[in-house]
């Protein structure tokens, strides 16, 4: 069994509201009330800190996008603000460790000192050992480069907003507010924690597909509405792309849902985290369905390389082009929270959770499992959830600095013709796990090896399988558009 | 020409190549086993940059620390973990970094003029192409050439009658101007008391000129004409029209036209701030000392040869 | 949904220059187009009516501002036919390498904002990596790193500075390891396959009977590159073949086109090492700026009657240049200046053949033909 948190946040609030309650409801002449007021300001209370944690959550993907494009394009570029700690900044050296008192600084000194010497400026040319590093916008402890971002939100509340004359002013006001809305809502469903979650009803993850489903209306709202041929052009791509992909993923999900026996989205965590239960991560024993949900999730979060509904190359900012100020900030921050939702979902349904990796045997260890299980007991076991969806997030910042976009009909073509067929495949495969081979308890660890080792062996053979003949001839890839007649004057026959 | 010979849209291409390509690309940034482990083989190979002219000019001032790679990227300018590959500016110049690229003449900067070697020519402003050399200028008598000039010193002004240069003659009111005109109370600029022509035509001791003033075209007597010359009053470059083409360098005669390594100072909040003159462009001699120093050979050489020719000449006669 | 009119341009990312192409779709395919150009028309070739010879040569490096030498050097071929000047072997030499490292980072322009079209960002920050070895370069030589009025009527305006070659040599073998990277990161990407590949197909023949011509023509099989075909400077004396795609039935589609140039890059960089083996007099020695191993005396004027003309392989085309002279009394002024934009002819052809194919297919097929709106509308 996954240790639980030393600190259990719903516990916690409970007992606040209703000591709060008691003391002031449940002492005037209306304390009947007071029952139902307590779960109340409990639920609200804990929908708050969601939503506080949410956002602290999405500044480490919007971050890390920032650094780690930088260095996958080899150029490193704004990576390097933590060197002005001991090189300066501006030509100027501040020894701030001095103020520390009762001598603490001292040893930082020393430290200071032989990072200055070995890695700092000094070169036999004054003029490059003036230098002043280009300063940071950040705390200096901490995630230098974190400051442009609430400069971002500041600029983005305070531009003016500017509905186009001609367009729908309804529909142009109700599309965002649908976007983000349901966004948000999504995350009232994802369970940070053993204890850090919204809500939990029975069918979460029913729930959570269908929000999940409403922002392509939306968007598709926002098209239209704006007036304007490019983003009606966006909106239209975006709604086909988003409900095409739609049907994939949740194929895959309904796989994730029958091997793990629940639509519940924690008892589906629990599954892979209970040692009576399943305790095998997911992922191993459907790599097919991680990676259709890596896809198909990309595609829903309309990132690179699936991102032809904002390609900047034809649409400027596609359907969010008319859209200005606070309107067009919280569009982009729905970007990215959909994105981190994405990966909380990922780590959760298929990377174990909150779980460390084999933090049950871990504990278990004979002499060292003593320090571990008091680790995991007061590391909240979110931490490693929000590391695991961070992870998740570098691999789609990878899959952005390396693939180009799709075009659209090959995005459509692709979702329908290939993930479908495949996602269906993996539902009949997880029914299959789920009723012919499991038998109530952990599984055996044949099983999920088994299915590792084929699938690796499966990409290690689709990776070297050259078509030879193709490669010779250089066949053209199937979906060429067939034009027998590209030549200037002549019309195409569109009743074909 | 054949196709890439793995160019073929397969499942490796879609997953394998590009992405890895991207991951040793960020792998290499990190500081110790990036370059060993996941170095191109010429990334960041040192290559030889600097070569022996541009050491001599810049002197033993230069970076020993820096290791130069063939692109800026890798090249090493501090030698430390990975530093921004961003030049600094302002604290960092290019110039100082790779002074190669900045050698004095060879770079389209800005303009500068040692004025004490120009002569007012005008031909910087005759090869613009845009029209942005102003140059003005009017012409004078030597001041050797002054008829109140010290006996000893007088005359010996190099300028002398030539055809499409200047005479000038004593205005009739000379001698009023210089002896009543008062600045403070005629409320104007002083007047000129000379009346200048250009010389159209030179022959022996007559020469037909065209009156500046009148523009009626004479044929005079060259006994009690002064030469005059054309001399700068002040000149002024427009940056805002100037193109940096360096045609105006090329085209000086007298090796006084150059553009300088400066990429600064150019900058003004009105377009009339762009308007560089005199002050602005400024040489130091000292700084195009080489080009200074030619033309100033040149001109003593000449100025030497013509004092053998006089002396000659006053030997022979004598 | 009913077709509609889309105006892309003139300010548009795509467009690499101000133009407008006005797009008909019918869903996501394009029905009709229109090309609409003439934006940044700036009267060059009236201008140059009222310049000298030698004046004139700055106002073609802005021509096509991403290849500015190759613009003046063509021009300055065109003047040295008008005024019949004989130029030294090494200023040859020289202008050889000034115009392919001037290719090269043509081509890199090309390819590095052909790629973000498609999507891919990475590319772009290779290929800008790489042209600033070449502007480096090119600054060295010319005095600034766009528009260097390096060509004078007769040679060159200066030597090969001191050290140039040792750097060139190394910059230019770095530039040739490296494009194996690019053609990793493209060639071998299943999403940039797709996208390029059976896209924007250009039949020869219709190229032919268009007049387009340089990479684009090339691409479709058709042996044509004026530096084989007519040569001028040294490009006879040198070892190399002109990149010419295999031709297919369908004809030239924006893979070949991109194969074409990324093949040129690297004949280009095999030039220039060949050429600076080869110059006359040595690649280290230095003549001072004048010296008539870089520059011939040539007359200043030309008289009513005379003409000169070149064509020249731009990275774009063929550009050529005709000039009448006697412009002025006096002769210094041409009388008229014609220049021919090997892209004023073929974005008409461009955009025709966008014709079929999605909207998305629009950068893919436009940025494939490369236009340079500079010197389309001169």
């Amino acid at each position: 069994m996954a240790a639980d948190d030393w600190f259990d946040v719903r516990g916690a609030v409970a007992w606040v509201t209703e000591q709060t309650m008691d003391k002031t409801i449940g002492m005037t002449r209306f304390w009947e009330q007071k029952y139902w007021l307590s779960e109340f300001s409990a639920e609200f209370a804990m929908a708050g800190i969601i939503f506080v944690v949410t956002m602290l959550a999405v500044l480490g993907p919007v971050w890390m996008e920032r650094k780690l494009i930088a260095r996958l394009m080899d150029h490193r570029g704004s990576t390097i603000a933590i060197r002005s700690l001991w090189t300066g900044e501006g030509n100027i050296r501040v020894e701030w460790w001095k103020d520390l008192p009762f001598g603490i600084g001292v040893p930082i000194g020393w430290i200071n000192g032989f990072l200055w010497n070995n890695f700092g400026n000094e070169s036999s040319n004054p003029k490059v050992t003036q230098v002043g590093n280009r300063s940071y916008a950040g705390w200096w402890w901490a995630l230098p480069g974190m400051i442009n971002n609430f400069a971002d939100f500041t600029k983005f509340a305070i531009k003016e907003h500017m509905p186009p004359r001609d367009a729908d002013q309804v529909t142009y006001e109700v599309a965002p507010f649908i976007i983000i809305s349901t966004t948000l809502l999504v995350f009232a469903f994802i369970p940070y924690g053993p204890s850090l979650y919204a809500a939990n009803p029975d069918l979460s993850l029913v729930y959570m597909m269908a929000i999940f489903g409403i922002a392509p209306l939306g968007v598709f709202f926002a098209g239209w509405a704006s007036n304007n041929k490019y983003t009606l052009i966006g909106g239209m791509r975006s709604a086909a792309q988003l409900t095409a992909y739609e049907i994939p993923l949740l194929v895959t999900v309904l796989g994730i849902a029958v091997l793990s026996g629940t639509l519940n989205i924690i008892e589906i965590a629990e599954f892979q985290m209970n040692n009576t239960l399943g305790s095998v991560w997911n992922i191993f024993l459907m790599p097919l369905g991680a990676a259709l949900f890596l896809i198909t999730m990309i595609a829903e979060v309309e990132r690179t390389p699936f991102d032809m509904p904002e390609a900047e190359a034809e649409l400027v900012e596609g359907w969010w082009t008319e859209y200005g100020g606070m309107r067009w900030g919280l569009l982009f921050a729905s970007e990215y929270l959909r994105a981190l939702a994405a990966c909380l979902l990922f780590s959760l349904f298929f990377l174990g959770g909150w779980e460390f990796p084999f933090e049950d045997s871990l504990i278990a260890l004979p002499l060292v499992g003593g320090i571990f299980g008091a680790l995991f007991q007061v590391v909240p076991h979110s931490a490693w959830l929000l590391m695991k969806a961070w992870l998740v997030f570098g691999f789609f910042i990878w899959v952005r600095a390396s693939l180009h976009r799709v075009r659209t009909d090959q995005i459509l073509e692709f979702g329908w013709r290939y993930l479908l067929p495949l996602s269906v495949i993996q539902l009949g495969l997880s029914i299959w796990l789920r009723l012919g081979v499991y038998d109530g308890g952990p599984w055996p660890l044949v099983v999920p090896a088994l299915i590792t080792v084929v699938a690796v062996v499966l990409f290690v053979v689709l990776v070297l399988d050259e078509d030879e003949e193709a490669l010779a001839e250089q066949r053209r890839p199937y979906h060429v558009s067939e034009i027998n007649k590209a030549s200037p004057g002549a019309r195409i026959n569109l009743e074909d | 020409m054949a196709y890439h010979p793995r160019a073929t849209p397969n499942f490796r291409n879609l997953v394998v190549r590009p992405m890895w390509i991207t991951l040793r690309a960020g792998l290499r940034t990190i500081p110790v086993i990036g370059p060993r482990f996941f170095s191109s083989g010429y990334h960041g190979k040192q290559a030889q940059m600097l070569d022996d002219e541009t050491i001599n000019r810049i002197g033993d001032n230069d970076s020993g620390d820096i290791i130069y790679a063939a692109d800026r990227e890798t090249s090493h300018f501090v030698k430390s973990i990975s530093r921004p590959v961003t030049i600094m500016y302002p604290y960092e110049r290019l110039e100082d970094l790779e002074p190669w690229l900045f050698v004095p003449n060879n770079y389209n900067g800005r303009i500068g003029v040692v004025w004490e070697t120009c002569t007012a020519c005008k031909a910087c402003v005759r090869a613009c192409p845009n029209d942005c050399l102003h140059m003005e200028s009017e012409v004078r008598v030597n001041v050797l050439d002054m008829p109140d000039a010290p006996e000893d010193d007088a005359g010996l002004s190099s300028v002398e009658f030539a055809e499409g240069g200047y005479l000038a003659r004593k205005n009739d009111d000379f001698e009023e101007i210089e002896n009543t005109f008062s600045l403070e109370t005629a409320h104007e600029s002083a007047p000129q008391q000379y009346d200048f022509a250009e010389i159209i035509d030179l022959s022996g001791t007559t020469a037909s000129v065209r009156w500046t003033d009148s523009g009626k075209t004479e044929s005079v007597d060259l006994e009690g004409m002064i030469p005059a010359e054309q001399d700068i009053v002040s000149g002024r470059i427009d940056l805002g029209r100037c193109m940096f083409c360096g045609l105006c360098m090329e085209s000086c005669p007298f090796n006084s036209f150059f553009m300088t390594n400066e990429y600064d100072g150019m900058s003004g909040l009105t377009r009339d701030d762009l308007w560089m003159d005199a002050a602005r462009t400024r040489v130091l001699p000292v700084v195009h000392k080489e080009a200074v120093d030619r033309e100033l050979a040149k001109r003593a050489d000449k100025e030497r040869a013509k004092r053998e020719r006089a002396a000659k000449k006053a030997s022979k006669e004598a | 949904m009913a077709e509609m009119w889309i105006s892309m341009g003139p300010q548009h990312p795509m467009t690499h220059g101000l133009w407008t192409l006005k797009v008909k779709i019918d869903g996501e395919t394009i029905v009709d187009t229109i090309p609409d150009l003439g934006y940044i028309h700036r009267g060059v070739e009236k201008i140059c009516e009222s310049r000298d010879f030698t004046q004139i040569t700055p106002y073609c490096d802005r021509l096509c501002y991403a290849s500015a030498n190759t613009w003046s050097h063509s021009y300055i071929y065109a003047a040295e036919n008008l005024l019949e000047v004989e130029v030294p072997e090494r200023a040859e030499y020289i202008r050889l390498i000034a115009v392919e490292i001037q290719r090269i980072a043509s081509h890199l322009m090309w390819l590095g904002a052909y790629c973000p079209d498609i999507g891919n960002l990475t590319a772009f920050v290779y290929c800008l990596r790489e042209r600033e070895m070449m502007l480096d370069l090119l600054q060295e030589l010319g005095g600034s790193r766009m528009h260097y009025n390096f060509p004078r009527i007769g040679g060159v305006k200066r030597d090969l500075p001191h050290g140039f070659a040792m750097r060139c040599r190394a910059k230019v073998k770095l530039f040739l390891q490296r494009i194996h990277e690019y053609e990793a990161l493209l060639d071998e990407s299943t999403i940039f396959l797709i996208r390029t590949q059976g896209v924007g197909y250009a039949k020869p023949e219709e190229m032919v009977n268009h007049g387009v011509t340089g990479p684009n023509l090339r691409a479709g099989g058709v042996n044509y590159d004026v530096r084989w075909a007519h040569p001028y400077s040294v490009y006879d004396e040198l070892d190399w073949t002109p990149s010419v795609e295999r031709s297919s039935v369908k004809g030239a589609d924006c893979y070949d086109r991109y194969r074409v140039r990324l093949d040129e890059m690297k004949t280009s960089a095999e030039l220039i090492l060949q050429a600076l083996d080869g110059i006359p007099g040595g690649a280290e020695t230095f003549h001072e700026s004048g010296d008539p191993a870089l520059i011939a005396k040539a007359p200043a004027r030309a008289s009513d009657g005379q003409t000169g003309f070149h064509h020249f392989e731009d990275p774009r085309g063929e550009s050529m240049f005709y000039l009448a002279g006697g412009g002025d009394e006096r002769g210094k002024n041409p009388y008229r200046v014609s220049i021919r934009s090997p892209m004023f002819i073929t974005i008409p052809y461009a955009a025709k053949c966008m014709i079929g194919y999605k909207i998305a297919d629009v950068p893919a097929i436009m940025g494939s033909f490369d236009p340079c709106i500079g010197e389309t509308d001169r």
